[in-house]
């Protein structure tokens, strides 16, 4: 077997957060690392989702503490944000590392 | 879906969407415009009245902006850069209010006389490093059309004989009408629609 075979067998990818791999989450996830909150409109927007899917992707996330809802007044209106918390962070850096290693194992 | 998930270019869509909406092309060409009022009456001066201009703007973007594109807080580096922005706005205004001031007291200001005999040439250039530094901070690319158009205007106008206090309006008020161009393709793009009842 050759090396860089071995390395990559070596790779647990069951180390990879599933959660995160999920393309819809991954693009959430990563406007909010950019943005310091956002609403969900402007998650919608940007991302290009429905109310349905982006509600369901939410949820997950919330439920895993990756993201966090803010109600805050803006300007004296009530607006609901969201924003990645500490743990949310960690994972998506962690998922950054993993995907690295993994792909700078396969062969040209 | 979007697919691209490079932080840079996300950031950069995001910032360049809150100010597709025209507004700050519409406040821009006001500011603009009231600048020449200053030129053709510095007593009675409306350059001050431009530090209400944020107000008026912060509350178009409330009614126009959050409701159809969303709310959104930039990160520290954003609004370091939005901050950046409205200084450039307001040392565009305190020049202009400077010029018209020292303007009043000609003889004991002499080195003003040849800045306020060729007062285009001074606006062109005041004009357009102040909206290509604004172009640069913000990565809001129609920004340096309106400073190439400043340094046209006002560099034609200082050339040909055209009635000065012509042309400073003018070129407020083609900034004006491109913003509420924008903002009427923002209200198409972003129509206002009922969020659901969970949000």
């Amino acid at each position: 077997m050759s090396e860089s075979k071995k390395q990559l067998k070596d790779l647990d990818v069951s180390e990879i957060d599933k959660l995160i791999h999920e393309p819809v989450r991954l693009s959430i996830l990563a406007h909010l690392y950019v943005l310091d909150s956002a609403d969900a409109l402007f998650l919608k927007n940007q991302i290009g989702l429905t109310w349905g899917n982006l509600s369901t992707h939410l949820k997950r996330l919330e439920e895993a503490g990756y993201v966090e809802v803010i109600k805050e007044f803006i300007d004296r209106k009530p607006v609901t944000s969201l924003r990645l918390t500490n743990k949310g962070r960690k994972a998506l850096h962690d998922y950054k590392k993993r995907m690295s290693e993994f792909l700078n194992e396969l062969p040209q | 879906m979007n697919d691209s998930l490079d932080t840079k270019e996300i950031e950069r869509k995001a910032y360049f969407n809150y100010h597709k909406d025209g507004i700050l092309d519409i406040y821009l060409g006001v500011s603009i415009a009231m600048l020449t009022a200053s030129l053709i009456s510095p007593t009675y001066s409306m350059v001050w009245m431009i530090a209400l201009l944020p107000v008026f703007y912060r509350d178009s973007k409330r009614r126009y902006t959050f409701p159809r594109l969303g709310y959104v807080k930039f990160g520290e580096g954003t609004s370091k850069r939005s901050n950046t922005l409205m200084l450039a706005l307001t040392s565009l205004s305190v020049i202009f209010g400077l010029l018209v001031f020292f303007s009043g007291f000609p003889d004991n200001y002499n080195w003003m006389i040849p800045i306020m005999e060729n007062w285009k040439l001074a606006a062109a250039g005041i004009t357009f490093t102040v909206l290509s530094l604004f172009g640069y901070v913000s990565n809001i690319k129609r920004l340096y059309y309106y400073a190439a158009l400043s340094l046209v205007l006002l560099g034609v106008g200082a050339i040909i004989p055209i009635q000065g206090y012509i042309i400073l309006p003018t070129l407020g008020g083609l900034i004006t009408l491109n913003g509420i161009y924008h903002l009427y393709r923002f209200t198409q793009e972003y129509p206002l629609e009922p969020r659901p009842k969970n949000e």
